[in-house]
C-alpha cells in the first residue's frame, strides 16, 4: 500500500495528465453522440447569445447581396405558385417553413457547425431540415430555448439521401472533410451516365428534407469496377462561406412515415 | 509577484476574447485559422508547477471549446501542450540553466531559442488538435500540412505579441 501511494506520488504529473485527457476524450465522445445534449445546448445558448450581439453589428455588410438573393428566391417561389395553380396540385403539403438566420458558422473545420437564432420556443426540434435560398444546408442537431445548432452537409457525419434529376437514381451524399464546396454522392451504379452539370436534388426519403430541393451539380465521377458503383463529385449549390438567411423545414407527417417504416423493419 | 500574477490573468482573459471573437471568425482561404490562445501556456514562468500547468491547460482548452462548439478538442490539445512543455523546456535548457530568467520571451532567451521552442510547441498543439478533429489516419498528410501552415500563422502572431507587449528587462541583476 505504501509503495502504491509512493508510486502515485512519484508519477503524479503523468497520472494527472492521463486523467485530464480522459476527461477531454469523454467530453469529445459524448459531444459527438447524437442525444447527450445537456452541455452542448448550454454551450449553444452561451455562444449563441454572444454571436447574436456580434452579428447585430456585422449583418449590414452583406445586406445588398442578401437582398438580391431574396429577390431571386421570391421570383422562383412565385413561379412555383403559378405552376401549382395551373396544375391544381395537392395544396395540403405537409412541410412548414420557418425563417432563421445563421448567426455563427464555420466552413474550415473537419466537423463544421452552424448556429441559428431560432430554438425550441419557436417550435424548432432536432432532425428538422435547414435550407438556404440556394439549396440544402443541413439538419437541426441540438436545440436550446432560443438557439439551435445545425449539422451541415459539410460535417463528416452528415449523410443525406439524394438523387439525380436526369434519371432518378439515388445514393447517399457525404462529405470527405477537405473542401467546403464539394461533396460526394455514393452508390450510383456504374452503367448510369453522369454528366457534368447534372443537377442533384434531395430524395425526401428520410422524411427530413422535402423532395426535389437542389443540392448541387455533378462535376465528374469516379467509377469503382470492383464494387460496380461510382461516386459522383458534387459541387454544392449552397455557399457555406456566406450563409445567412435560412429556412427551417418541419415535416408534419414524418412520425407517421417513420412508424410505418419501422413496422416493415420489424 | 502580485503584479506578475495579475498580468497572467489579464493575458488569459484577453487571449480568450481575441481567440473567440476575432480569430475564430478569420478564415483565410478556409485552411488557415490561427490559435493564439496557446500563447498563455507558452509563456508561463519556467519554474511554474507542471501540475498547475496541466490544470490551467485544461481550463483554457475547455473555455475555448465552450465558445467554439468543439467540446473536447481544444481541451485535449492544450492539456497535451501543458504535458509536453516541461519536457521540452528541460531538453532545451541553456548550459547554465534558467536561473537568470524565469520568463520566456524573445528578449530574454534570444530569437533562435524562442523560435525553436515556440515553433515546436505550437506545432505539437496544432497537430494534436487537427488530428483529433479529423479523427482518422487516412488524411494524415493533409493533417500534417494543415498543422504546419497554421503553426506558421500562430507563430507570426506570437512574435507580433512579443514585440508589442514585452518591455526590455530593466535589469536582470536586481
Amino acid at each position: 500500500m505504501r509503495n502504491f501511494l509512493q508510486f502515485i506520488w512519484n508519477n503524479q504529473f503523468t497520472l494527472l495528465f492521463i486523467l485530464l485527457e480522459i476527461v477531454g476524450f469523454a467530453l469529445l465522445t459524448t459531444n459527438n453522440h447524437f442525444h447527450n445534449s445537456k452541455i452542448q445546448s448550454a454551450s449553444a445558448s452561451l455562444s449563441g447569445s454572444f454571436a447574436d450581439t456580434r452579428n447585430s453589428y456585422a449583418q449590414y455588410i452583406g445586406l445588398k447581396e442578401e437582398n438580391e438573393k431574396l429577390l431571386d428566391e421570391n421570383r422562383r417561389l412565385r413561379e412555383r405558385l403559378e405552376q401549382r395553380v395551373r396544375y391544381r396540385l395537392d395544396p395540403n403539403i405537409p412541410f412548414e417553413y420557418t425563417t432563421a438566420h445563421a448567426i455563427s458558422s464555420t466552413f474550415h473545420l473537419g466537423n463544421n457547425y452552424i448556429v441559428l437564432d431560432r430554438g425550441s420556443s419557436d417550435g424548432i426540434e432536432p432532425q428538422q431540415a435547414v435550407l438556404s435560398p440556394q439549396g440544402i444546408v443541413g439538419v437541426v442537431y441540438k436545440v436550446s430555448e432560443k438557439y439551435s445548432t445545425v449539422l451541415p452537409v459539410i460535417h463528416s457525419q452528415s449523410r443525406i439521401s439524394c438523387k439525380l434529376t436526369r434519371n432518378n437514381y439515388f445514393g447517399l451524399l457525404h462529405w470527405d472533410g477537405t473542401d467546403d464546396h464539394y461533396a460526394t454522392l455514393e452508390n450510383i451504379p456504374n452503367h448510369i451516365g453522369v454528366f457534368d452539370g447534372d443537377s442533384i436534388v434531395t430524395r425526401g426519403g428520410s422524411g427530413i428534407f422535402p423532395p426535389n430541393i437542389l443540392v448541387g451539380f455533378a462535376e465528374g465521377s469516379e467509377k469503382d469496377e470492383a464494387s460496380g458503383f461510382q461516386s459522383v463529385n458534387v459541387r454544392l449549390a449552397t455557399d457555406f462561406r456566406k450563409i445567412y438567411n435560412v429556412y427551417i423545414v418541419e415535416n408534419k407527417v414524418r412520425q407517421e412515415v417513420d412508424s410505418l417504416i419501422q413496422t416493415i423493419e420489424e | 509577484m502580485n503584479r506578475e500574477l495579475l498580468s497572467h490573468i489579464i493575458r488569459f482573459v484577453l487571449l480568450v476574447i481575441v481567440q473567440v471573437f476575432l480569430l475564430n471568425n478569420v478564415q483565410l482561404n478556409g485552411m488557415i485559422n490561427p490559435y493564439i490562445y496557446i500563447y498563455f501556456l507558452l509563456v508561463l514562468p519556467v519554474d511554474f508547477s507542471p501540475n498547475g500547468g496541466l490544470i490551467l491547460g485544461f481550463i483554457l482548452g475547455f473555455i475555448i471549446d465552450l465558445f467554439s462548439q468543439t467540446l473536447g478538442m481544444h481541451t485535449i490539445a492544450s492539456v497535451f501542450f501543458a504535458f509536453g512543455r516541461p519536457y521540452v523546456l528541460r531538453y532545451m535548457a541553456p548550459r547554465d540553466g534558467y536561473e537568470f530568467t524565469r520568463t520566456i520571451s524573445i528578449r530574454q532567451m534570444g530569437w533562435l531559442w524562442f523560435f525553436t521552442f515556440s515553433g515546436l510547441m505550437v506545432f505539437l498543439h496544432h497537430f494534436v488538435l487537427f488530428f483529433i478533429e479529423s479523427f482518422r489516419m487516412s488524411g494524415f498528410f493533409f493533417t500534417v500540412g494543415k498543422s504546419i501552415s497554421n503553426s506558421f500563422m500562430t507563430l507570426a502572431l506570437i512574435v507580433v505579441i512579443q514585440l508589442l507587449f514585452t518591455r526590455p528587462p530593466k535589469s536582470s541583476y536586481e
